[in-house]
């Protein structure tokens, strides 16, 4: 399992780096310039480009498992422990 | 949570994802997170199906098959008054800070200044513009703001004229946030350096007259009584600033509340340090020079803002709000909570009606101290099931400062069953409800009631899936090479037979 946190187009790279050393993160996180991997996700025009935090999880098949904009903890739970299970 | 420990594989030692935190178990948990599922996740590991857990909280109970509120409710504490929604002026959303003066409530965030009447039951807009993403913004009296911008500086804005609020001066600078007005001089904290001190006599024309050194990552100041103003320091703590000399602040010993401090509000001889998931810390400023720490009121959020006036305390975290009676401030009384519609990240409090920054809406909320009553708080309101069968446990909490009854649960499909671990929590009490799905391989798309005397919601909607509400699920996730901060570059298709989580986030 592999968590990516990803800073878009709302931010310049400088708050990003801040951001990541004040909370001290050391997982991975990724600059998404101008937002143009989000937009490649973002393909239908009901789901608000804006939202933030915004989760996706995508499957050991490369398959888009689970989406949503507003952390809920209980659902991604459920979806890891599916993922990983069928492992 | 053990699975989100195994996600941050493949650096085991790494910290929890923005948003999360270790608990005692070593496990990534939101912050203040959901313990009874905690609990029972760690017990049984990775299972898929929950059902073994009911060895750890004994026997359910079967709610009564009827879903009606009770024809008697409690008086509830926090009511909402209004709901103002400025969207059709310029796209104001991610409101973060929100301050009452001069008649009027100014908010800030990603589409600059707004202007508020706050008048409980019919606050609207009154004016918005002068440029974008705001951090902070302090009164300085007379229809005069200043707004900071983390990379521009500083703005001073005329408001005196709420409809068209104008740009009267700036003062470019990186890292200043914070800002405390005092007897004519404006105190704004910046980053890795410390405090500076502007002159605004003339207010079109700020002046540096001063400046201290010796802090880190200062978010807020607040001012107090004579001579300290208070920095809340992420990194640091709470930082008291001796300003005896107005031209020459003086930084002195942080006291370290052993978790990030995202805000200070200082009321009286108490300051309220908001410290995320760690709630509101109450810390006593007889000895101005040493704040000591009296109380500590978690809210089940991550508290990011909170507000005393008049001994009543409001904190917004992210869910929702949360009030106290604070008169007296080392034994603050739980009022209640109350989930906010989107996310809320300000709050400023006036004749106790807490005025909300809550992403793109401001939401007037009425606090009755006298008021007693439950709150039912579920730990989500959507919840997946397996296609194929299983079970799912969801946390009921009860947030108010009455006994919460569960009187009844109906559920619209005949395959989904409803059990709760208890139908009566005391205040502030957490217990389990189970939604088991008798799978027979066909999709779910149902609702559960939940009756409770919970005087705001006493009919709450659970909807309950097998997953495929998502128009994004099912598709395949486009491949992407993105470059990190660490100057490593990452690509989704190496991570093929690995799960992948992708956490979009935002940096205020």
């Amino acid at each position: 399992m592999v968590v990516w946190a990803i800073a878009s187009e709302e931010n310049n790279i400088d708050d990003v780096v801040r951001f990541a050393e004040g909370f001290e993160l050391t997982l991975p996180v990724l600059y998404d310039e101008g937002g143009r991997v989000h937009a490649d996700y973002v393909t239908q025009s009901e789901v608000p480009s804006a939202a933030y935090p915004e989760e996706w999880i995508i499957g050991t098949d490369g398959v888009i498992v689970y989406h949503a904009a507003n952390y809920d903890h209980d659902a991604v739970v459920d979806v890891i422990e599916a993922e990983l299970g069928g492992q | 949570m053990l699975l989100l420990a195994l996600a941050c594989a493949p650096d085991e030692t790494s910290p929890c994802a923005y948003g999360f935190e270790r608990d005692e178990a070593g496990n990534c948990v939101p912050p203040g997170g959901e313990d009874a599922d905690t609990a029972a996740d760690s017990d049984t590991g990775a299972d898929t199906d929950d059902t073994a857990d009911t060895d750890d909280t004994g026997t359910w109970l079967s709610l009564p098959a009827e879903c009606a509120a009770p024809s008697a409710l409690a008086t509830d504490p926090i009511v909402l008054t209004d709901e103002v929604l400025p969207g059709e002026h310029g796209g104001l959303y991610e409101m973060v800070d929100i301050e009452l003066a001069d008649g009027v409530a100014y908010a800030v965030g990603q589409g600059g200044l707004l202007v508020l009447d706050p008048n409980p039951g019919a606050a609207r807009v009154l004016g918005a513009g002068v440029g974008s993403r705001f951090h902070r913004v302090e009164p300085l009296g007379q229809g005069l703001v200043a707004v900071t911008h983390r990379d521009q500086g500083l703005i001073v804005v005329d408001a005196s004229d709420p409809a068209a609020p104008s740009q009267l001066a700036s003062l470019g600078a990186s890292g200043m946030e914070g800002m405390a007005a005092v007897d004519g001089y404006l105190y704004v904290s910046v980053r890795d350096q410390g405090v500076v001190v502007l002159d605004l006599s003339d207010p079109a024309r700020p002046v540096q007259v001063g400046e201290g050194s010796g802090l880190s990552a200062p978010w807020e100041l607040s001012k107090s009584r004579e001579g300290w103003i208070y920095a809340a320091d992420n990194a640091l703590g709470v930082v008291p600033i001796d300003i005896s000399d107005p031209l020459s602040p003086v930084v002195g010993t942080p006291v370290d509340l052993g978790a990030a401090v995202l805000h200070v509000s200082v009321d009286g001889d108490h300051l309220y340090a908001s410290t995320g998931g760690a709630g509101v810390v109450v810390l006593d400023l007889s000895d101005p020079a040493a704040p000591l720490p009296v109380a500590t009121l978690p809210t089940g959020g991550s508290v990011v803002m909170a507000d005393a006036d008049e001994g009543l305390l409001v904190a917004a975290d992210h869910d929702g709000i949360a009030a106290w009676d604070v008169s007296d401030p080392a034994a603050p009384v739980p009022l209640g909570r109350q989930a906010t519609p989107q996310f809320a990240l300000g709050v400023a409090l006036g004749n106790d009606v807490a005025w909300v920054a809550d992403w793109t809406a401001i939401e007037g909320w009425a606090i009755d101290r006298a008021a007693v009553a439950p709150e039912l708080s579920l730990s989500s309101s959507e919840v997946l099931v397996p296609i194929e069968g299983g079970s799912v446990e969801l946390s009921v909490t009860n947030h108010g400062a009455a006994a919460l009854s569960l009187l009844g649960a109906t559920t619209s499909d005949d395959r989904l069953a409803i059990a709760a671990s208890t139908d009566s929590l005391s205040p502030g009490e957490t217990g389990t409800l189970r939604l088991s799905f008798a799978g027979d391989g066909s999709a779910l798309d149902a609702s559960v009631c939940l009756a409770s005397d919970d005087p705001d919601d006493p009919e709450q909607t659970i909807m309950v899936g097998t997953g495929n509400g998502d128009p994004y699920i099912g598709l395949a996730a486009p491949d992407f090479e993105l470059p990190g901060i660490d100057g490593n570059t990452y690509r989704l298709s190496d991570q093929l037979g690995h799960p992948v989580m992708l956490a979009y986030f935002a940096t205020w």
